[in-house]
């Protein structure tokens, strides 16, 4: 779901006139440069990285801003959450909120007059919605040449260190999204829904392998509502998922995730999380304006923890850093409704100022009742799980925050101290027991180490320092059908525990996978049938083969390959339609003509129906009833006939084998007495008649009514009244095949 | 002497274990034997069309380890 780099190029034919000459400015354009050539200015400097250097290096810190802040999101933003992370910097913005229009006025306008942001409309390149949510993007080159956002820090001063404080260490925060991954990976990907949304059984599937099947999650006592999807989401959004059609998977391998520095794997995530708005802090459903509002949110908040002074390695309170936050985007954010400043035309200027007052203070007050709540969850959960903040609480009340070594080298790159590189290669980190328990010291363990433990055995608990896993068959196995070999798996156990293993635990390893090698199942197998052992025997050398009963050679593909021609008698795909070579009739009697050649069709007719002579089989109730018994079904022998059959079933015998199967169907059949008349409207006299009702039971058709029997007589008696003559024959029709 | 040339089959899902007692112990179970189309000898037998993962699955719920060979 990561932004793909995208260029002005292609739609600048669809922007008007005027903008293209205010966005050719840059390049050289003036008023009365014509539309083809402001294109072709704008199309010429962009491909120039020189000019494109020269033309940055002349924006307003502003601007210059603007560009820094698309260019970390990726290249695409949300526009308001753009102008949001912009007031959050502390930059001076072209024009204030009044109640005629917002930043997407002052500032969106301007990006794109000035050539630097296009709306990610494609058919309206220029054109800003005035509510919703709507993407702006910018130019990949001139991203190229944009540099940080320049960030104001916050005015506010640093506190003694809390007593009580709780922090995530990096190892602790790499496994939790190694064990996620390998749990992605183990399953096989995540399905998408039609709409393209993850499968909510899926992502139950891998919560539930990683331990975290509540609806809310605690992490070192703070409550992660929705965290398995929430994450699963943030991967998504940070790159380090791909979705393809039906399939959310790995964009690269657990490997070469955990082969990153610490600070490269939560950046990732910690990006994505600010886009996820498909998942909520506070645990509720977004709705659909908050979904943008909740990436604007998420902007501001990182602009926020990056304002802090001295790089946020002190303590600072969350009430100054809200209070401070709030000073910058107050009046121009809301997770909720944001009323406009009050009008002030024809008021007195005291007036004018009781009411911006009055609604300054109605904004603050909205302010702590929702932002300031959406801020104490946002810290409390993603950015503590990723382990950016240490947080300080006070009875149990969140009160204070500093970033981490790990939230400065996130937030200030490298303008931040360096934090210690993990190790790539093997050495001590854990120790193996004799009941299987691997522990393993957090601190000594590089991240490729945690990738191969969360591969290979099974994590059973974690704390700050230590992580816990057992070794068990299902989990070696798994890890064995995935492609890892026994002897790596000794040996990295050994490596990483600085000592041989434990006697006990080598033997059951070793016994693990010997035990896999007990049963093999081939999806897709290639045997040669020959006719009898002697002719395999002669073979089987020289087509390096495995023998298989008495006649039968397992080979390879590339052997495979070689038997064309007349190397071979008949060639049988499986993965073809099988061959039709059956007739039926209604008595159920099946002839096989031609014989195929695949060694399905005796065993699948076996199980349905009873044999008889001359390669014939016969389906009957006994051999249904016994077929489904065994526990075949109606449909699959439905199919069998249908895949085999020369003709169509005869409709009589699947009347049969449905009933037979237990399908119910009935039939009336009864002697009764009728009157035909083919002349319809003697028939309607008769049938309407008052006379003659009593002596009618029902019409059979159009020409044809059934009579009582008992009062047969009588009715004839009124018919020859009538001058009818009866006639002892009815007029029927043979049904033509 | 003269071979006649065999015949190649392909694409075709096999089981094959170790010992023929394994493959008494699969065919054992009701709904494993339904999966088992064609035994080919004491130690390798067809798998049913379409049966391959079901067969694979309920393996697995046996209690066994198979080794999936995919190609």
């Amino acid at each position: 779901m990561a932004s793909t780099p995208r260029r002005f190029d292609a739609v600048l034919s669809r922007v008007g006139a005027a903008e293209l000459k205010s966005m050719a400015r840059m390049w050289g354009g003036g008023s009365q440069t014509r539309k083809d050539q402001c294109i072709t200015l704008i199309r010429q400097g962009l491909a120039d990285p020189e000019k494109v250097r020269a033309a940055v290096a002349t924006l307003l810190p502003w601007e210059a801003n603007a560009l820094a802040l698309l260019k970390a999101a990726g290249g695409a933003l949300d526009g308001v959450a753009l102008c949001v992370a912009l007031r959050a910097t502390g930059a001076n913005l072209p024009g204030t909120r009044t109640p005629y229009g917002d930043d997407r006025a002052n500032v969106l306008s301007v990006l794109i007059r000035r050539g630097l942001a296009l709306s990610a409309s494609e058919y309206s390149p220029t054109y800003m919605h005035d509510f919703g949510s709507a993407n702006v993007y910018s130019d990949e080159r001139l991203l190229a040449a944009a540099g940080l956002p320049e960030i104001t820090p916050f005015k506010i001063k640093p506190i003694a260190p809390p007593d009580a404080t709780i922090q995530r260490r990096p190892q602790s925060v790499a496994l939790d999204l190694i064990g996620l991954l390998q749990a992605v990976e183990n399953q096989g990907g995540i399905g998408l829904t039609q709409n393209g949304a993850p499968r909510v059984n899926d992502m139950r599937r891998v919560a539930k392998a990683v331990g975290w099947t509540e609806d809310v999650t605690q992490i070192d006592g703070l409550a992660f509502p929705n965290l398995a999807p929430g994450l699963i989401y943030a991967l998504w959004h940070g790159g380090i998922l791909k979705g393809d059609a039906a399939l959310l998977n790995l964009a690269a391998p657990v490997n070469a995730f955990a082969a990153q520095s610490y600070a490269e794997q939560t950046r990732q995530v910690f990006h994505g999380f600010v886009q996820a708005n498909e998942w909520d802090e506070r645990g509720q459903q977004a709705g659909y304006f908050e979904t943008a509002r909740l990436i604007q949110a998420r902007q501001a908040l990182i602009i926020a923890l990056t304002a802090l002074p001295g790089q946020g390695a002190s303590f600072f309170t969350v009430d100054e850093l809200e209070r401070a936050l709030y000073e910058r985007i107050g009046e121009h954010f809301s997770l909720s409704y944001l009323s406009g400043p009050p009008y002030s035309y024809g008021k007195t200027a005291e007036q004018a100022r009781q009411e911006l007052l009055a609604w300054q203070a109605k904004l603050r007050q909205n302010w702590l009742g929702s932002e300031r709540v959406w801020l104490e969850h946002a810290l409390a959960t993603w950015c503590h799980f990723l382990g950016v903040v240490e947080l300080g609480f006070r009875d149990k009340t969140l009160v204070a925050l500093r970033l981490t070594d790990l939230g400065r080298a996130i937030l200030h790159g490298e303008a931040a101290p360096a934090m210690p590189a993990p190790t790539a290669e093997a050495r001590v980190a854990w120790v193996v027991q004799p009941n299987f328990e691997v522990v393993v010291y957090l601190d000594r363990a590089s991240p490729e180490q945690l990738a191969f433990l969360e591969r290979h055995a099974e994590r059973f608990q974690t704390q700050q320092h230590v992580a816990q896993y057992r070794l068990t068959r299902q989990v070696v196995y798994t890890a064995l059908e995935s492609g890892s070999k026994l002897d790596r798996l000794l040996a990295a156990l050994a490596g990483g525990a600085g000592r041989p293993l434990p006697q006990n635990v080598a033997a059951e390893l070793r016994e693990w996978a010997a035990l896999r090698e007990q049963v093999t199942l081939y999806r897709r197998a290639r045997l040669l049938e020959f006719a009898d052992a002697a002719s395999r025997d002669a073979e089987a050398q020289r087509l390096s083969g495995a023998p298989v009963g008495d006649r039968f050679l397992l080979i390879g593909a590339r052997q495979a390959k070689q038997m064309t021609g007349t190397r071979v008698r008949e060639h049988v795909n499986y993965a073809a339609a099988p061959a039709k070579c059956l007739t039926a009739d209604e008595e159920g009697i099946m002839a096989v003509s031609p014989r195929p050649a695949d060694m399905l069709l005796d065993a699948q007719l076996g199980r349905w129906a009873e044999p008889r002579a001359d390669q014939r089989w016969q389906l009957t109730q006994a051999s249904v009833a016994a077929g489904l018994k065994a526990g075949g079904t109606l449909a699959e022998l439905l199919k069998l006939l249908a895949d085999r059959l020369i003709f169509p079933l005869p409709p009589l015998l699947e009347v049969a084998l449905r009933a037979w199967a237990g399908e119910p169907s009935a039939v009336g059949l009864a002697g009764v007495t009728v009157l035909q008349c083919a002349q319809p409207a003697i028939f309607t006299a008769i049938v309407a008649s008052l006379k003659l009702r009593r002596f009618l039971r029902g019409e059979l058709a159009p020409d044809l009514v059934v009579v009582d029997r008992g009062q047969l007589d009588a009715f004839q008696a009124h018919l020859r009244w009538a001058g009818l003559a009866i006639s002892p024959e009815l007029t029927v029709k043979q049904r033509r095949q | 002497m003269t071979i006649t040339p065999p015949i190649l089959h392909e694409n075709l899902p096999l089981l094959e274990v170790a010992d023929g007692v394994l493959l008494d112990m699969i065919a054992a179970d009701p709904q494993a034997r339904k999966l088992i189309l064609v035994r080919l000898s004491d130690r390798a037998a067809i798998v049913t069309p379409g049966g391959f993962d079901a067969l694979l699955a309920r393996l697995r719920k046996l209690g066994h380890t198979p080794k999936v060979v995919e190609d």
